[in-house]
């Protein structure tokens, strides 16, 4: 019985949004700007795959045919490393336009990855970046509002909610059904999309079983997502007497939630929690290189000192007598401190990143689209956690690389050389591997996101909960 | 018939509705927190200017008493080259873009743009450390919060929301029958009513942003009374749209959904279209490309490091230094620098000159979103907008070359820097860079005001429908 009650009301929720026409307006367009997106967005990525794997290859083959050169003078060429982009990049960009594409890799320091699309961006994406994500995660929620902020203002104000109660339709079983309907509907408009997206995704050539589990965890938040609006929705419908109320606190919500509750987050975490200038951290990292950490005394003394095991080592009184060659031993020495002055430095910095995560995160208790957008740029492979993996993976390859020419260097050489003999070549270059970078796994994912999909599921439950609280509730 | 009783009746009106006045208290409230945001923001950035321009002093210093100390010293050219050249790339010498007076609206967007480059004698472009600025991509990403920006989206809901069912709700109750039949002028009914809500938006938009201006030190009057006229001429915008959305004889809803519908439309899907026919017009080179260019500039200069260094002697044949037949780092890097230079600077302000021409298609168009409209004209009181930033980057260029001129000859040469020298070491003058009118914004918003409320005026007859 009351499985045929609910789905006489499904039935007629959906009939009553197809007879109202807004589905019919709002649907068609939200679902032909999703797959127009879907499209571009799909063709960019192509583009923007082809056109990294072809500089990565010329890079490497700058690398690799440098010719004749002082070993040191080659390595200081460098190599480039490129953040290859996963499918689900197509679907939500994230922060990739504002993390740079590439890293250049050389001998005694770390850089920071550089050319980031946004430094390039005009005025126009000041709003927010026209991508799918974008729409799902921001344009959809008005959807909802859209089709269900009278869900039940409607019903009272036309007197037929009264006739429901009169005939013993319970308010839970109701508010169940308009938000499967509702739920329904949404499915309609973005099953073909849904689509349009696996299609997409599949011609990029890049999904494997943990693309399509990343695809799946993605299809299932926003599922959740969109079910917290729903019932927020169909909750203020329940809650305020007229449609112009709920109209006016759902769309306030929304704006709140997208708009306001992220910049507010961003705000704080940006007066919270301070970056050092460009200056102030390269300088530090320059002071604490120059003087040494507490107790390691300065380059020069830690020089010295090395100088000297080196003579003890070998049991010979100059330092051009020894069998091997000291130049990029000493080399070797520097930039092991160097290393670990940049990780003291870098590990600060992403500290800092992180702090500023958090403070967002907590801001995401007062935003499902905050957490939902955390969310889908994980999954995406967009976030601040795959940079920080692609880095300092980028990171470990530049010290093999850097040791390997100077281990190469000493081994070929005797005491001290001059940097303009030009002793390596084309064969040196070509013994170093390129670069090869995988993206971390779906546990990866789903242990950085652990406080979003709990920040998710708390609006869910909450969200519900009041819902059916409501439900109870409900009188004419 | 006098417009003082409707003035009167509307604001009683207004003030009566309770949900106006949450609306206006959720904008002040959101307005005075970014002002504040943004105040701060900007005051910081301008304490961190000075500092910094005292500690560049304090740098010219040490460097003048280090030439002073060398000069009582026996001669060393190498020892001298050295020093001039640590000082020629030296991470000091820093060229700044000065922030105008309304910095306060685009602070960060300021900050994020590098507003200061460093020039030196080695290629500035090569190595990141010397400008790139340093900044948490996820805040970038989740959008910058300066004060132009949440003005651009939070005013015209305001007003939707303080417009919502201004002619509609009464014609669903009925009432509006019998204003037709007692009022003589309906359209004077429907300007009070707009210019009410209009005031009340735009009065508190204009209070913080007094605040936000009042925080920045460094804001000026000008600055302050240009963006209050921008400010104005954007709230009529949107109070001739909601206008616009009145007239019709729709259900309340569907006019504040196609009120919504409309800033939907301006505020997102105009600007990504605009970006995209600028960006076709003028495309953006690839920066990927762009690191394949500058290596194999990199590359060749080095191959040809011997031969550009007999050139330069070749040359400049009044700075070289018999004493010095044979040379090593840093003296033999310098012209292969200057010559990497020549290929990687034009293929750099490529970047700038494509930003700087697609704003200007932009600003063309900017009259299809007045947010965007209202966000440029931020941008150049800020000082920060993209056809300036270009005109810095040629003044940077221009002053990096003086600086190469002056320091160059005394490396090359084995001279080093004197205590005159030092005196006499190029500066960076701000004002080298030449300025452009901030109004251009105004114009333009006044004249799709000016249109949009002729359209309102055109369709007035609307409002007879009862």
């Amino acid at each position: 019985m009351s499985a045929s009650m609910m789905g006489v009301i499904v039935r007629k929720e959906l009939r009553a949004m197809l007879r109202d026409g807004r589905l019919y307006l709002l649907g068609p367009a939200v679902l032909l700007a999703l797959c127009a997106l879907l499209l571009s967005s799909a063709n960019i990525h192509r583009h923007q795959q082809e056109e990294r794997q072809s500089v990565d290859a010329q890079t490497r083959a700058q690398w690799a045919q440098q010719g004749d050169k002082n070993p040191h003078r080659g390595a200081h060429f460098g190599v480039y490393a490129f953040r290859p982009a996963l499918p689900l990049a197509m679907i939500d960009p994230g922060l990739n336009p504002y993390t740079g594409q590439a890293i250049w890799l050389e001998p005694h320091r770390r850089n920071m990855s550089r050319f980031s699309a946004a430094a390039d961006a005009t005025p126009a994406s000041r709003a927010g970046d026209m991508a799918p994500a974008f729409l799902l995660y921001a344009m959809l929620p008005l959807l909802i509002v859209g089709l269900a902020f009278n869900a039940v203002t409607q019903e009272r104000e036309l007197g037929t909610l009264r006739m429901l109660h009169s005939v013993g339709v319970s308010g839970v079983r109701l508010v169940a059904g308009k938000l499967a309907a509702l739920m329904l509907a949404l499915s309609g408009v973005l099953l073909p999309s849904l689509l349009v997206g696996a299609w997409a995704l599949v011609r990029s050539g890049q999904m494997d079983a943990e693309a399509w589990a990343r695809a799946g965890l993605m299809v299932l938040a926003y599922a959740l997502y969109y079910t917290v609006f729903a019932a927020i929705a169909l909750l203020l419908s329940i809650r305020v007497q007229r449609s112009r109320q709920a109209l006016f606190a759902l769309v306030g919500l929304w704006v709140a939630f997208v708009l306001v509750v992220p910049r507010l987050g961003v705000a704080a975490a940006d007066r919270l929690v301070s970056l050092p200038t460009t200056s102030e951290f390269w300088s530090e990292i320059n002071r604490d290189y120059q003087e040494g950490f507490a107790g390691d005394g300065n380059l020069a003394a830690r020089g010295r000192a090395f100088d000297a095991q080196l003579l003890q080592q070998y049991g010979v009184a100059r330092i051009r007598d020894l069998p091997v060659g000291a130049t990029a031993l000493r080399r070797l020495h520097r930039d092991a401190y160097a290393d670990r002055v940049h990780e003291v430095h870098f590990a600060d910095l992403w500290q800092r990143y992180d702090r500023q995560q958090q403070i967002i995160a907590i801001a995401g208790l007062l935003s499902p689209t905050l957490a939902m957008r955390s969310l889908s740029m994980r999954l995406s492979g967009t976030d601040l956690s795959h940079q920080q993996d692609f880095e300092s993976h980028a990171e470990t390859y530049r010290r093999d690389l850097s040791r390997h020419i100077d281990e190469w260097d000493s081994a070929s050489t005797r005491g001290e050389v001059s940097y303009d003999d030009k002793y390596g070549n084309n064969a040196l270059w070509q013994s170093i591997s390129p670069f090869a970078y995988a993206a971390p796994d779906v546990g990866f994912v789903l242990r950085s996101a652990r406080l979003d999909m709990a920040v998710l599921l708390l609006w869910l439950v909450a969200a519900l909960g009041l819902l059916g609280l409501s439900a109870r509730r409900l009188q004419p | 018939m006098s417009i003082k009783p409707l003035l009167c009746a509307e604001v009683l009106r207004s003030v009566r509705n309770r949900v106006n006045l949450y609306v206006l208290a959720a904008f002040g409230l959101l307005l005075i927190l970014s002002a504040v945001w943004a105040g701060l923001a900007a005051r910081d950035y301008r304490d961190q200017v000075h500092a910094q321009a005292q500690h560049w002093g304090q740098v010219t210093d040490a460097a003048r008493d280090a030439a002073a100390s060398a000069a009582n010293a026996p001669p060393d050219g190498a020892k001298q080259a050295l020093a001039a050249f640590s000082l020629g790339r030296s991470d000091h010498a820093i060229a700044r873009l000065p922030a105008s007076g309304g910095l306060v609206l685009s602070v960060r967007q300021f900050e994020r743009l590098t507003p200061e480059l460093r020039v030196s004698v080695e290629s500035r472009h090569a190595d990141a450390r010397k400008n790139d600025v340093l900044a948490n991509p996820l805040l970038d990403g989740l959008g910058v919060p300066d004060f132009a920006t949440v003005m651009a989206l939070l005013l015209p809901l305001a007003l939707i929301g303080l417009c919502y069912g201004l002619v509609q709700e009464d014609r669903e109750q009925g009432i509006w029958r019998l204003v037709c039949t007692q009022c003589a002028s309906l359209d004077g009914l429907l300007g009070a009513a707009l210019l009410i809500r209009a005031g009340a938006v735009f009065g508190v938009a204009a209070l913080a942003s007094a605040l936000a201006f009042l925080i920045d030190p460094g804001a000026d009057l000008a600055s302050v009374a240009t963006w209050i006229g921008c400010l104005l001429a954007y709230t009529l915008v949107w109070a001739a749209i909601a206008g616009m959305c009145a007239l019709p004889a729709w259900s309340s809803g569907a006019a504040a959904i196609g009120m919504l519908g409309i800033w939907l439309a301006v505020s997102f899907v105009a600007p990504a279209a605009l970006a995209w026919v600028a960006d076709k017009n003028d495309p953006m080179p690839s920066r990927l490309d762009a690191i394949v260019a500058m290596r194999v500039a990199q590359q060749n200069a080095e191959v040809a490091m011997d031969d550009l260094v007999t050139a330069w002697y070749r040359d400049h044949p009044q700075d070289r230094n018999p004493a010095y037949t044979s040379h090593t780092w840093p003296v033999t890097f310098v012209p292969r620098f200057l010559a990497q230079d020549e290929v990687v600077r034009p293929l750099m302000r490529a970047f700038d000159d494509s930003r700087a021409r697609q704003v200007e298609t932009l600003e063309r168009w900017s009259f299809l979103s007045p947010g965007l409209a209202l966000v440029m004209g931020a941008d150049r009181l800020a000082g920060i907008d993209a056809p300036r930033y270009l005109r810095y980057v040629d003044a940077v260029n221009q002053h990096e070359d003086a600086w190469r001129a002056f320091l160059v000859p005394r490396i090359m040469g084995y001279r080093g820097l004197s205590v005159d020298d030092m005196a006499r070491l190029p500066r960076f003058d701000p004002a080298s860079i030449p300025e452009q009118s901030t109004l251009s914004v105004l114009w333009r918003l006044t004249a799709l005001c000016v249109a949009l409320f002729g359209i309102v005026v055109a369709g007035r007859r609307g409002l007879r429908r009862p």
